[in-house]
């Protein structure tokens, strides 16, 4: 743990230095946060595992020339930065996270990124839908068996009315799960870092369905308050109080994986709305106006700043 | 040829039987479906698509488990001539429901790659054995029942143990089950102890706030004691009315028996029948010594031969009497004893496990079969991120899904993940039975799109995420130091 936030700090202190443009400090701390990787490694099989878990995976197979550029470097050294704090919240909380391992399969590769056979034959295993908006609504579990009904359609119906982006998954959960860590290697959350990183996409609403024997008809999950910033959930709130569409907010469900790892990037906010699988007709049209309204307005804030 | 002290006639023998199941989509993978299955379940018996009348007198409930893949049949207390039934319907007919949503079910214990070391399966096994006359199982009988099947702990885990894989390599236990499961303590030697009190454990004091409880006078005075403080989980435990196991403790007569849990699920039906009447031998054998008035002692070197169990199966070497007896022969000595009690419940093994094989024996462990050895060496020990050089002309699947050529000694470098192929054994319908060969082969997820990995490639580079970064550091590093170089230059 030490070293995990002497290397944090470390970082932090090289995104300074990028921003004063002081080669030889930076190079002090270059050398400093390799000396405490290579620390870090000796550390057992367990600590590489973390940083599979928690690292975008783009940083890990980019090419080293994407990290030439200083401007570049300061870019994915934020990145690397948030998921680093990440770590050190997720391993205060180790138990949480192991009790939450449905969520995060926090085991090791051979049992966990690993693909069943004939995996190649479902590529790439989803529809994009472009919009205008920096909002990306994704149904990671839109295909049969055992889908979330109404997911996939209300993701193209706001999509279309709101102008938002829309990735909708075609490989069934029960093949591959899109919402968990082996789903980080499909090309759906492949293309949904492509979004983010393109400047594209802003705030991801992750669309899944629930069982419809509770009061409310959505409830949103946060991951513990780290997948997104408190402005968005309340205008969320706020939208749903106007419509008269009863939420709770994380108690039945904190988030998945989409939520959990997309959200390490920085100004990135991720909420997942698990959508009462009772609601039909009248009430599914209410409810896609209330998102697609709340995306006008968080989306042209967006275009505001 | 021993005569039996009591008649069988005069004893009314229940046995119930928790069978734990996984899901399984149609490619061997756990998936967590268990609650759909149950949900088609529900809708059967709402529409009466079921003979319920017939399922109810047999099967007491499937239930829910901690995992969503796993699920649970447990049967009535039957006869044992009847819960051979009762199993087998329960199994086939959940095997059909999964077969109408493409999924399947496994009996095994544990799935032998996604297993690490959950979700693990198992069986529990309950016996009640009463005189004519009685509400329920008496404490003597209880007692020796318990304390004649723990000293033969090490030749039943013997016999059962089927789990010597753990996330796609073998752990050293024969037993995986017993050594990680966090639900099955050793128990200790059953004794009858008269106490007021209850001690609640501490482990216990957050659902009970008490440290301990007054017990009724007249009532529940005398427990048979397994463990002293009263912790549950154990690999063998009375319940009903005569436990000091709080949770365990029921006040109906009715349910007073002993729940062995030890036991590594067996893949069949067969051999489910075939253990139950093994234990039943034991339950009887344990019955004619105390009505010959015969002590019942601990058997030494218990515990040292159970853990050789585990960790051997029938090939251990157990301790006895100051020498080494082959595991495979203490288990046909047992055999050969309890025969006779078979014979009085007229009752045949019908598996291997009526000449001392285990089914692991019988049947072999899953082969695992894979594309490179040197490939497999890096997955597991975390060193993930590799540059290979394909030796072939091979296509590069793009995320868009378009299929390009990457003419051969191209070098890639990405993350390595594996694709399973599963051969299977399906004894019963659309059940798996068992693994028999797992195929690995690899893929490359690059910056650019998916390449499969075929035996002849190169690794030129395989590291960890850690070690990815050390070097991204490094060019860094001197990448700056180049170009301060150059400015200076």
């Amino acid at each position: 743990m030490t070293h995990l936030l002497r290397l944090y700090k470390d970082i932090n202190q090289l995104i300074q230095e990028i921003e004063k443009k002081d080669i030889s400090a930076i190079r002090d701390v270059l050398r400093s946060i390799i000396g405490r990787l290579k620390i870090l490694n000796t550390l057992g099989n367990r600590i590489p595992w973390f940083f599979l878990t928690f690292i975008p995976i783009d940083i890990l197979i980019s090419s080293n020339e994407k990290f030439a550029n200083l401007k570049r470097l300061k870019k994915y050294l934020i990145r690397l930065r948030n998921s680093l704090e990440k770590i050190i919240v997720g391993k205060t909380g180790v138990r949480l996270l192991h009790r939450k391992g449905t969520y995060l399969h926090l085991r090791n590769p051979i049992t966990t990124l690993c693909v069943p056979s004939g995996f190649d034959s479902m590529l790439p295993g989803y529809t994009y839908i472009p919009g205008r908006r920096p909002i990306l609504l994704t149904a990671s579990h839109a295909t049969p068996p055992s889908m979330d009904i109404n997911t996939g359609l209300l993701a193209r119906r706001i999509a279309v009315k709101a102008h938002a982006h829309a990735l909708i998954s075609q490989i069934p959960r029960l093949f591959i799960d899109p919402n968990r860590m082996v789903g980080r290697i499909l090309p759906f959350r492949r293309k949904l870092d492509d979004l983010i990183n393109s400047g594209k996409v802003r705030l991801i609403l992750d669309l899944h369905s629930m069982e419809g024997h509770v009061d409310s008809v959505v409830d949103i999950g946060v991951w513990f308050g780290l997948s997104s910033t408190r402005t968005y959930v309340k205008k969320l709130t706020d939208v749903f109080s106007k419509y008269d569409i009863p939420y709770t907010i994380s108690t039945r469900f904190i988030g998945g994986d989409i939520i959990f790892y997309h959200a390490n990037k920085p100004y990135i906010n991720a909420i997942q709305l698990e959508i009462s699988n009772r609601i039909r007709k009248r009430a599914l049209r209410v409810l896609s106006n209330a998102i697609s309204e709340y995306i006008v307005s968080v989306g042209d804030a967006y275009r505001r700043l | 040829m021993h005569i039996v002290a009591f008649d069988i006639k005069n004893l009314v023998i229940r046995v119930g039987i928790e069978n734990e199941l996984f899901t399984l989509n149609d490619r061997g993978f756990i998936i967590p479906a268990s609650k759909i299955v149950i949900k088609d379940i529900i809708q059967d018996i709402i529409q009466r698509n079921i003979d319920i009348d017939l399922l109810q007198g047999l099967i007491y409930g499937i239930q829910w488990e901690p995992h969503p893949a796993q699920l649970e049949i447990v049967t009535q207390p039957l006869d044992y001539r009847t819960v051979e039934r009762a199993i087998r319907l329960a199994r086939r007919y959940i095997a059909s429901v999964a077969r109408r949503r493409r999924l399947k079910i496994y009996s095994g214990s544990i799935h032998p790659i996604q297993s690490n070391p959950f979700p693990i399966n198992g069986t529990h096994i309950s016996i009640s054995i009463r005189p004519k006359g009685k509400k329920g199982m008496p404490r003597k009988f209880l007692t020796y029942v318990h304390n004649n099947i723990r000293n033969h702990l090490p030749e039943l885990i013997a016999l059962t143990a089927n789990s010597p894989l753990i996330a796609g390599e073998h752990s050293g236990y024969m037993s995986s089950r017993l050594v990680f499961s966090r639900v099955l303590k050793p128990s200790n030697y059953a004794v009858i102890k008269r106490s007021k009190t209850t001690i609640i454990p501490r482990e216990k004091r957050a659902l009970l706030k008490y440290a301990f409880t007054f017990t009724d006078k007249k009532k529940y005075e005398h427990k048979v004691v397994v463990n002293d403080v009263g912790l549950r989980f154990l690999d063998l435990t009375p319940r009903g009315p005569y436990t000091n196991i709080i949770e365990d403790r029921w006040a109906s007569f009715k349910v007073s028996r002993l729940e062995v849990r030890f036991l590594d699920n067996p893949s069949t039906t067969d051999y489910i029948v075939d253990i139950t009447y093994i234990l039943l031998g034991l339950a009887l054998e344990a019955i004619d010594k105390l009505y010959r008035g015969e002590k019942l002692g601990e058997r030494p070197h218990l515990n040292e031969n159970r853990m050789l169990a585990i960790k051997y199966g029938i090939e251990a070497s157990f301790l006895h009497d100051g020498h080494k007896i082959s595991a495979s022969r203490s288990v046909r000595e047992m055999l050969d004893r309890i025969h006779q009690f078979l014979d009085i419940l007229d009752v045949k093994l019908r598996t291997s496990l009526a000449d001392g094989i285990p089914e692991i024996t019988f049947y072999g462990p899953p082969k695992i079969i894979t594309d490179s050895h040197e490939m497999l060496r890096n997955v597991r020990s975390g060193r993930v991120l590799m540059k290979m050089e394909v030796h072939s002309d091979r296509e590069l699947i793009t995320m868009s899904g378009e299929r390009i050529r990457l003419p051969k000694g191209s070098r890639v470098f990405g993350l390595v993940f594996p694709e399973y192929t599963f051969e299977w054994q399906e004894d019963e319908e659309n059940i798996v039975s068992r693994f028999t060969k797992i195929h690995i082969s690899y893929w490359m997820l690059t910056q650019q799109g998916y390449v499969r990995f075929l035996p002849g490639d190169k690794i030129l580079l395989a590291t960890s995420p850690i070690g990815r970064l050390v070097r991204l550091f490094s060019f860094i590093q001197k990448s700056l130091f180049k170009s301060c170089l150059e400015t200076s230059t």
